[in-house]
C-alpha cells in the first residue's frame, strides 16, 4: 500500500445557528479515489490532523455517477459534483483539497444545504405536461428526431444547483429564479403537448425575478456538469417572452 | 390575483425598458455625440457648425429632456439598482463573459460619474451660468490640454469616461440582443458579440482621436473635410 | 357493517395513504392513487428526483414491434419467464408484458424524450435475453428521463386540490404532500396487526413522528448496499424492507441477487456500463494471450477471444446477465485471462467491452450518457479505446413477498386488493423492493417496466382496499400511534448512547466484503457458512459500535447505525437463502449443484423474521402463509404459478430458444401446450 496521504480541508458548521469552522483530515490515497471516497475514509476514522476525534463530516450523495445531482459542493473554490471530482485530477501533486457547502442555499449542516427552492421553482414554471391521465390513450405525438435531439440535453438537468451557485445574479439581494427553471420552460414549450400551455410557463418567468433578471455572466453554462446549453435556453425563453410581451400584453 | 399579476409584470417591463433605453435613445445619442464632436477634427468652424445645427433643432429642450435626459436618468438610476443586486464572482469563476458582466456594472457606474462631471462642465454651465454653445470648443480645448502636476488628468479622465461609455454600450448591445431575444442561436450570439466589439472599438477610436486632437492638436484620424477647411489656427 | 366512507375520517382529517419511496414505482403508485381520488403522503429519503431510478440507463421494454420482427407481449412474457429461469409467477409477468406498450406510450405522452426513428416514431434497441428490438430508450439515461417524467406528474398533483365525495374542494389540502429527507423507521400496526401508518424520522430536525394512513406502500428499492460497493446508489440499504420484515412481512427469494456483467470498478461504487452498449453492437473480449501487453485497440482481430459470441452463438454478447457475469468471472477469476496490467504485473479482473468499431456519431446519439461516465471516471476515451469492465452487484430479484390475484385469462384481476399486497394487511410493496416479476434473473430493461407496472397495479389495488375498509387507519386509537412513536423514539435515543469501540462504517465495509466475495456469482456451501458466521459476528459487534455523532441536528451517524443493523438482518436472509437452495437457477449458481432442480426448488423462498438468541436475528423459512385482507383470510403457498409457459431448460446457445414456445419453434406436444396458454388452474 502506498503511504501517500490526501489532505482535506473542510468547512464545517453543525447547524445554521452555530459557528463555521475549518477542519483538516488526512486520508490514505488509493487508486481511482474521488472526493466521496475520501469523505468515506473520514467516516471510518473521523480524527482531524491534530488528533481530535470529531463527528464524521456529513454530506449529501446518492448515485455517485453524476446523474442524481445530490453531491454538489464547492471543491477547491468552484462548485461541482463531488463524485466526479477525482483526487488525482484535483490534487495531482497532493495539494490540500478544500470542501465547502454551497453558499446560495440555506445551510443544513456541514456540506449539506437545502435546495428545496429549486423544486418549488419547477412548480412555479409548471414544468410538466398536463396529462389527461395515465390510462391507455395510444402513442404520444410524433416528433422529428431533431426535436428529440434538442429536448434531450435540456431534459438532463438534475437540479444539482451548480448554475445557481455560480450565478452572480442569484443571491440574497435578488430573487432571480436562475437558469435551471428557465431551461425547463424551454424544454416543455418545445414539446408538442407541452406547448399548448406555453403561455402559462412564459408568464411564470415574466414576473419578479424572472428571465429578464439574467445578467449574461454565463457562468451557468461553464459550471453545468451536464453541459446543458443554458444560455441558449435563456435566449430562447427571452425571445418567447419578448414576443409575449409585445403581442400578448402590449398590443393585445 | 389580477393585482398581483400587474405588479409582477412591472419588474419585467422595467428590465426590458432599461435594456431598451440603453440602446435607444442613450446609445444612439452616444454615437451621435461622438460623431458630432469628431467634427472638431475637421476644424473649429466645422465643429461650431455641427453644434449650431443641433442648437437650431426645433423644440430642442423637449428633445433633450424627454428624448435624452429622462431615459438616461431612468437607465442610470435603474442600472444602479441592478448593479447593487449583483454579487460578482469573477475570481472564483474566471470566464470571459463573467468578467464582461463585472465590467458592465463597473463601467456603468464610471460612465455615470463621468457623465455627471461632463454635464456639469457644459450643460449646467450653459443652463445656469450662461455659457454659449460657441464657447464649447474653447472650453474643451482648455480643459483637455490642461495639466495638473504635469499630467493631463482631465484628458485621461475623458479617455476613461469614453472607454467606459463605449464598452458599456457595446457590451450592452449584446445584452440587449439576448434579453430581447433578437439572437438565439450560438452562431448569432457570436456574430453579435464580435460585431458589437468592433463597433465599440470603432467608437472608441473616434472619440479617442477627438480627445487627442483637443488635448494635443494631433489628428489620429484623417478627416475628409480637413483638406477643405483651414487647419485649426489655435492648435499647438 | 360500518364502512369507512368519504374523504374524511371520523376525527375530520383527510384520509390519506402513504407511499414510501419516490422512485419510479413509488411515483407511479402516487399517480394512480391520485387519479383514483386518493390523497397521498409521499415520504422519501432524498428529494424524489435523486432516487436510484435515475441510474437506470439502457431503456424500458415494450413489445411494440415497430421493427416488424413479429414481437408481441406473448413473446415478451415467455422471454422474461425463461430468462428468470421459471421462478417468477407468470400471471403478473403476463400482466406486465401486456401493459408494456401502453406504459411506453404513456411515458411518451408525458414528454420523455425517447429517441426517434426517421418517421418520428419511437426507436427501439436490442437488450439481453432477446433477439427482438424491444427496448425504448432516451439516450443512455432512460431511467433519469422516466423518473423526471413521473416526478413532474406528481409535482402537478402537489398543486391539485383534494375534493370530497361530492366534488367540493377541501380547503388547504393538496392531493400530494411530500416529505423529503425523511427516513422510514417502521410501520404502525393496530391490535390486529393491520398497518395503519408509519413512523418516520425527519433527517434535519431528527424528530421521530408517527403518521396515520389508510394503507402504506413501500417502494423503497433494493438492498445493493448490503454488498458494500455495487452499482446501487448509497441510499439503497434496504432498510425499509428490512424494518417491515422484522415486523412480520415475508421476504421472498432474497438469495436472488443480480450481478451485472459490465461495470467500472471504483473506490466508492461500481459504475454501471449499460447492457445497451452491447445492445448497440458492443462486443466483449479478452486477448487470447494472457500476457498480451498491447493496449486494447492495438490487439488485432485474430488475437482476440470473443468468448461470449463463441460460446453462445445464438444470443452472443446479449445473453442474460447471470450467464454473462458467470462467463466473465470464469475468464478472469478461474482462467486468469483478464486484461493484463503491465504496472501490477498481473491479469486484472477486467475484460474489454468494445464499441470502437461503431461510428462515433451513432454512439454519441445513443450511448453518450454511459460513455461520458466512463470518460469522467476512468479518464480514457471509450470512442477510441475498448472499455475495461468487470461484473458488479446490481439488482435484487428478491424482495418483500407480495400477493396477486389471477384472472381467468391468466393475468391479474384488475384492482384486486390482493395484488402487490404483503402479508401484513394494509401494507403494499412495489418496485425493486417486491419480489414479483423477475424470478431468478431479471432481463435488462425489464426493471423500469416492472417498477412502473407494479406502481400501476398497486395504486388501484390500494384504492380498492381503502374503499372497502371498515375503519380508517385514521380512526385507530391514538394510543396505537403514541406507542409506536414512543418505541421508535426510545430506540433512537438508545442509538445516540452507543459509545463502544466499533466504527459502524468499518463494520459495513466488512459486511460488504464478505457478502461480495462469497455470496454473489458463485456460491459454495462451506463459504456461505462462513458468511453466515461472519454475519453473526458482525451482529454481535454492531452492539458495540460507537455512534460517532451525537448531534441533534442532521445526524447521519445514528441514522447509519440503524441502516447497518437492518442491513445485517437482510444479509442473513440473502446468505441463508442461498445456503438452503442446493441447485443452480438464474443468478443463484452453486458449482456443487450445477443443475436446476425443479422437483425440489421450483418454489419461492419465503422468509419470516424471528428474533434469535443473544439478540441475533434469525430466519424462518416457510412453505405456506396465511394472512388477513379486508376481513378474510388468504392462504398462499410457495409454489410458483407456471400456468402460461411450461418450464424447460435454458439454451442461449441457440438463437430463438428463449421465445420458442410463442413463436411455435418448439417441437411436438410441449410447444402446443404452452403456446395454447390455457390456464391450468
Amino acid at each position: 500500500m502506498s503511504d501517500k496521504k490526501i489532505r482535506l480541508k473542510i468547512l464545517r458548521q453543525d447547524s445554521p445557528t452555530k459557528e463555521k469552522r475549518w477542519e483538516e483530515f488526512d486520508v490514505e490515497w488509493h487508486p481511482r479515489m474521488n472526493v466521496i471516497s475520501a469523505l468515506m475514509e473520514v467516516q471510518r476514522n473521523p480524527v482531524t490532523v491534530d488528533g481530535t476525534k470529531v463527528a464524521p463530516v456529513v454530506w449529501e450523495s446518492s448515485c455517485l455517477e453524476e446523474v442524481c445531482g445530490a453531491c454538489t459542493m464547492i471543491v477547491n473554490g468552484r462548485v461541482r459534483q463531488s463524485c466526479t471530482a477525482l483526487i488525482d485530477q484535483i490534487s495531482p501533486n497532493g495539494e490540500p483539497i478544500t470542501l465547502a457547502p454551497m453558499t446560495k442555499f440555506p445551510l443544513v449542516r456541514d456540506l449539506i444545504v437545502d435546495r428545496s427552492r429549486m423544486f418549488h421553482d419547477l412548480t412555479k414554471v409548471k414544468a410538466w405536461i398536463t396529462l389527461d391521465g395515465s390510462h391507455e390513450l395510444g402513442p404520444g405525438p410524433r416528433q422529428a428526431p431533431e426535436n428529440q435531439e434538442e429536448a434531450y440535453p435540456l431534459s438532463r438537468c438534475m437540479t444539482c444547483g451548480c448554475c445557481l451557485e455560480a450565478c452572480p445574479q442569484v443571491n440574497d439581494h435578488s430573487n432571480f429564479i436562475g437558469p435551471a427553471a428557465i431551461n425547463q420552460v424551454r424544454l416543455f414549450n418545445l414539446h408538442p403537448s407541452g406547448s399548448m400551455h406555453a403561455t402559462e410557463r412564459l408568464e411564470a418567468v415574466m414576473g419578479e425575478g424572472g428571465v429578464a433578471d439574467c445578467g449574461k455572466a454565463q457562468n451557468c453554462v461553464e459550471v453545468c456538469p451536464k453541459e446543458i446549453p443554458l444560455v441558449d435556453s435563456i435566449a430562447q425563453v427571452s425571445r418567447a417572452t419578448t414576443k409575449h410581451m409585445l403581442f400578448g400584453w402590449l398590443l393585445k | 390575483m389580477e393585482q398581483k399579476a400587474a405588479t409582477s409584470r412591472r419588474a419585467f417591463l422595467l428590465r426590458k425598458a432599461h435594456s431598451l433605453t440603453g440602446i435607444i435613445p442613450v446609445g444612439v445619442f452616444l454615437v451621435e455625440h461622438l460623431w458630432t464632436n469628431s467634427s472638431a477634427l475637421g476644424g473649429r468652424a466645422q465643429f461650431d457648425h455641427a453644434v449650431d445645427q443641433i442648437q437650431k433643432l426645433p423644440a430642442l429642450p423637449i428633445i433633450e429632456v424627454f428624448g435624452i435626459f429622462l431615459p438616461l436618468a431612468f437607465h442610470a438610476i435603474y442600472g444602479i439598482k441592478l448593479a447593487t443586486e449583483a454579487r460578482p464572482n469573477p475570481i472564483a469563476y474566471v470566464h470571459g463573459r463573467n468578467w464582461l458582466y463585472v465590467l458592465q456594472r463597473v463601467t456603468g457606474v464610471l460612465t455615470l460619474l463621468f457623465l455627471c462631471a461632463h454635464l456639469w462642465e457644459f450643460r449646467v454651465q450653459k443652463w445656469l451660468f450662461g455659457m454659449t454653445s460657441g464657447a464649447f470648443y474653447d472650453t474643451l480645448q482648455a480643459h483637455l490640454a490642461a495639466t495638473t502636476w504635469g499630467l493631463q488628468l482631465y484628458a485621461l479622465a475623458y479617455v476613461l469616461g469614453l472607454g467606459s461609455a463605449v464598452f458599456h454600450f457595446g457590451n450592452g448591445i449584446v445584452g440587449f440582443c439576448l434579453s430581447w431575444g433578437l439572437v438565439v442561436s450560438r452562431r448569432a450570439q457570436r456574430v453579435v458579440a464580435w460585431s458589437a466589439a468592433a463597433l465599440s472599438v470603432g467608437l472608441f477610436l473616434l472619440g479617442f482621436s477627438t480627445i487627442v486632437f483637443f488635448s494635443t492638436g494631433t489628428r489620429l484620424l484623417p478627416t475628409g473635410q480637413s483638406a477643405l477647411e483651414p487647419p485649426c489656427p489655435e492648435s499647438k | 357493517m360500518a364502512q369507512a366512507k368519504g374523504i374524511r375520517s371520523e376525527s375530520g382529517k383527510v384520509r390519506r395513504v402513504i407511499v414510501v419511496g419516490g422512485g419510479l414505482a413509488g411515483l407511479m403508485t402516487v399517480i394512480k392513487l391520485c387519479e383514483a381520488g386518493v390523497p397521498v403522503d409521499l415520504f422519501s429519503l432524498v428529494p424524489v428526483k435523486r432516487s436510484h431510478s435515475v441510474c437506470a440507463q439502457g431503456g424500458i421494454n415494450a413489445s411494440v414491434n415497430t421493427k416488424g420482427e413479429g414481437d408481441s407481449p406473448r413473446v415478451h412474457l415467455e422471454e422474461t419467464v425463461y430468462g428468470g429461469d421459471f421462478l417468477a409467477n407468470q400471471p403478473p409477468v403476463k400482466g406486465m408484458a401486456d401493459a408494456a406498450p401502453g406504459i411506453v406510450y404513456m411515458l411518451d405522452r408525458m414528454g420523455v424524450p425517447f429517441n426517434r426513428t426517421a418517421e418520428g416514431l419511437l426507436d427501439f434497441r436490442r437488450f439481453g435475453g432477446t433477439l427482438f428490438h424491444r427496448t425504448a430508450f432516451a439516450g443512455a439515461t432512460t431511467g433519469q428521463q422516466l423518473l423526471y417524467a413521473l416526478d413532474e406528474q406528481v409535482r402537478r398533483f402537489e398543486t391539485v386540490d383534494v375534493e370530497d365525495e361530492k366534488g367540493i374542494v377541501v380547503k388547504g389540502e393538496k392531493m400530494v404532500r411530500k416529505f423529503e429527507f425523511w427516513d422510514f423507521v417502521s410501520i404502525v400496526q393496530d391490535d390486529t396487526g393491520r398497518c395503519v401508518g408509519i413512523v418516520a424520522q425527519d433527517l434535519k430536525t431528527m424528530d421521530v413522528t408517527s403518521f396515520p394512513a389508510d394503507a402504506v406502500c413501500l417502494a423503497t428499492g433494493g438492498p445493493g448496499i448490503v454488498f458494500g460497493r455495487s452499482t446501487n446508489s448509497v441510499i439503497n440499504t434496504g432498510t425499509a424492507a428490512s424494518a417491515v420484515y422484522q415486523q412480520g412481512a415475508c421476504y421472498g427469494n432474497g438469495e436472488f441477487i443480480q450481478v451485472h456483467p459490465t461495470a467500472i470498478p471504483g473506490a466508492d461504487k461500481l459504475r454501471l456500463i449499460s447492457e445497451s452498449a452491447r445492445g448497440e453492437g458492443g462486443r466483449v473480449w479478452v486477448p487470447k494471450d494472457p500476457k498480451e501487453r498491447r493496449v486494447g485497440r492495438d490487439v488485432p482481430e485474430g488475437d482476440r477471444d470473443y468468448f461470449l459470441e463463441a460460446k453462445y452463438p445464438g444470443y452472443g454478447n446479449l445473453v442474460p446477465r447471470d450467464i454473462a457475469s458467470r462467463e466473465l468471472f470464469l475468464k478472469c477469476f478461474h482462467e486468469k485471462k483478464g486484461v493484463y496490467n503491465d504496472k501490477t504485473n498481473k491479469n486484472e479482473l477486467e475484460v474489454y467491452l468494445d464499441l470502437t468499431h461503431i461510428q462515433k456519431d451513432v454512439l454519441k446519439h445513443k450511448l453518450a450518457g454511459i460513455l461520458e461516465i466512463y470518460e469522467k471516471f476512468v479518464g480514457e476515451d471509450p470512442y477510441e479505446n475498448p472499455m475495461r469492465v468487470f461484473p458488479a452487484v446490481h439488482y435484487s430479484m428478491g424482495g418483500l413477498w407480495v400477493d396477486f390475484e389471477r384472472s381467468a385469462d391468466g393475468s391479474l384481476v384488475a384492482g384486486s386488493p390482493r395484488n402487490q399486497s404483503t402479508n401484513i394487511e394494509g401494507l403494499y410493496a412495489a418496485g425493486e423492493v417486491d419480489y414479483q416479476y423477475h424470478g431468478a434473473n431479471r432481463l435488462g430493461a425489464n426493471s423500469l417496466l416492472s417498477c412502473i407496472y407494479a406502481g400501476m397495479v398497486t395504486g388501484p389495488s390500494m384504492a380498492t382496499y381503502r374503499k372497502n375498509m371498515k375503519t380508517s387507519g385514521y380512526d385507530s386509537p391514538k394510543s396505537t400511534f403514541d406507542k409506536a412513536e414512543k418505541r421508535e423514539r426510545a430506540k433512537y435515543t438508545d442509538l445516540l448512547k452507543l459509545d463502544g469501540k466499533e466504527n459502524p462504517y468499518g463494520l459495513h465495509k466488512e459486511l460488504g466484503d464478505a457478502m461480495l466475495l462469497d455470496c454473489t456469482i458463485e456460491r459454495h456451501n462451506d463459504k456461505l457458512d462462513k458468511v453466515i458466521a461472519k454475519i453473526d459476528e458482525l451482529e454481535d459487534r454492531a452492539k458495540k459500535v460507537n455512534v460517532l455523532d451525537t448531534s441533534e441536528h442532521a445526524n447521519r451517524g445514528a441514522q447509519f447505525v440503524r441502516h447497518l443493523n437492518n442491513m445485517l438482518v437482510l444479509a442473513r436472509v440473502i446468505a441463508q437463502g442461498a445456503r438452503n437452495r442446493d441447485e443452480s437457477r438464474g443468478a443463484h449458481f452453486k458449482p456443487a449443484f450445477k443443475d436446476r432442480n425443479d422437483k425440489e426448488f421450483l418454489r419461492s423462498t419465503l422468509a419470516l423474521y424471528k428474533g434469535g438468541e443473544k439478540g441475533r436475528s434469525e430466519v424462518t423459512y416457510v412453505r405456506e402463509l396465511d394472512y388477513n385482507l379486508a376481513g378474510r383470510s388468504v392462504h398462499v403457498t410457495d409454489s410458483v404459478d407456471i400456468s402460461l409457459v411450461t418450464p424447460r431448460a435454458r439454451k442461449y446457445e441457440q438463437a430463438g430458444a428463449a421465445s420458442a414456445a410463442a413463436t411455435g419453434a418448439l417441437d411436438g406436444k410441449e410447444s402446443k401446450k404452452s403456446a395454447a396458454a390455457t390456464p391450468s388452474a
